[in-house]
């Protein structure tokens, strides 16, 4: 069954970087450009990872992360911290959330996948099926030159 | 004026440089170079203006001014879309980002001194600038962002500039400290 990861970022450059990273898996990405709009995505979608950024409008990261964890369907999903704040205060009152891992901005996509696969289960797409091979062209009769 | 007074405009410059090489390197594949004689650079023509802050215990005010043809460089490359594609709220939220991540990471060093700040959601503002006004340019831009991001002390000195070399395009970025 396909993974489902919810990015929640008022950005949509870093939404799209994290649509695209995971592109070759089997997973579908969903996102949210704020804090209040993550919560009522992962309440509607409940995925399987969320990756929430720090600095947003409407509810910070922090606050948004809170607020997961305060509500009971969907308070057990891992949160991985994908933001541009890393600064030791930051990192320690997203632990006391039980955040399930950091990610500082600037940051590759590799650094998503590798923290990912440590946390769910990430498989590739299949590849599509080979096309049966095309029957070969029927030869047609050579017929003769005629005379000049 | 701050209250960490051990962070200097020095350092926040320091710090600041090596943001912008990191974040134009890791997200964009683009090198950034310093540009000398940083105080001398002046923008022209269409420039998207990033105003981000940090509050609290430092205070600093950052102004980062793309030059539209960078911008665009830079949306087409993260979001994957040709130049020819993008509208304006890629654009401008691409330079916003940029500068979220640099300031974060100065208010992160910041942080790290056990000083508490909070950082401003970044705000872009688009003006034409010639040579001759882009201080004021840039100083109406910033105004845009005072008046969303809260009060903020005076600074104490003027503008402090750094400017970088990416490609054929100059980024430049003005602090208040």
């Amino acid at each position: 069954m396909s993974k489902k990861i919810l990015t929640v970022d008022d950005s949509k450059m870093v939404r799209m970087i994290v649509t695209s990273t995971f592109q070759p898996f089997d997973c579908v990405v969903v996102g949210a450009a704020d804090g209040a709009e993550g919560v009522e995505v992962a309440l509607a979608e409940r995925p399987d990872i969320i990756f929430l950024d720090i600095t947003m409008p409407v509810l910070n990261g922090i606050e948004t992360l809170a607020k997961i964890r305060a509500t009971p369907e969907i308070a057990a999903i891992p949160v991985v911290m994908l933001t541009a704040e890393s600064d030791g205060q930051r990192i320690g009152m997203a632990d006391q959330l039980k955040v399930s891992g950091y990610i500082p901005k600037p940051f590759k996509g590799e650094q998503l996948i590798e923290l990912t696969k440590g946390i769910i289960p990430l498989a590739l797409k299949a590849a599509p099926p080979k096309a049966a091979p095309a029957p070969p062209k029927p030869q047609l009769p050579k017929l003769p030159l005629p005379n000049r | 004026m701050n209250h960490a007074s051990e962070i200097t405009i020095g350092q926040v410059s320091e710090w600041l440089t090596q943001a912008v090489q990191d974040v134009s390197g890791t997200m964009f594949g683009l090198a950034a170079d310093p540009a000398a004689h940083a105080d001398e650079a002046a923008s022209a023509g269409e420039v998207l203006v990033a105003c981000i802050g940090i509050r609290g215990g430092c205070q600093l005010e950052v102004a980062m001014c793309f030059p539209k043809a960078l911008a665009s460089t830079f949306a087409s490359l993260s979001l994957e879309v040709p130049a020819a594609e993008l509208n304006e709220k890629m654009v401008n939220d691409v330079a916003g980002e940029f500068s979220n991540m640099v300031v974060g990471a100065v208010k992160s060093r910041v942080s790290d001194m056990e000083v508490t700040c909070v950082m401003t959601v970044p705000r872009v503002v688009r003006c034409i600038m010639e040579a001759s006004d882009s201080a004021q340019k840039v100083q109406a831009a910033l105004a845009v962002i005072r008046g969303s991001a809260g009060p903020r002390v005076e600074a104490s000195s003027g503008p402090s500039r750094l400017a970088f070399h990416v490609g054929a395009e100059l980024l430049r970025v003005d602090l208040y400290f």
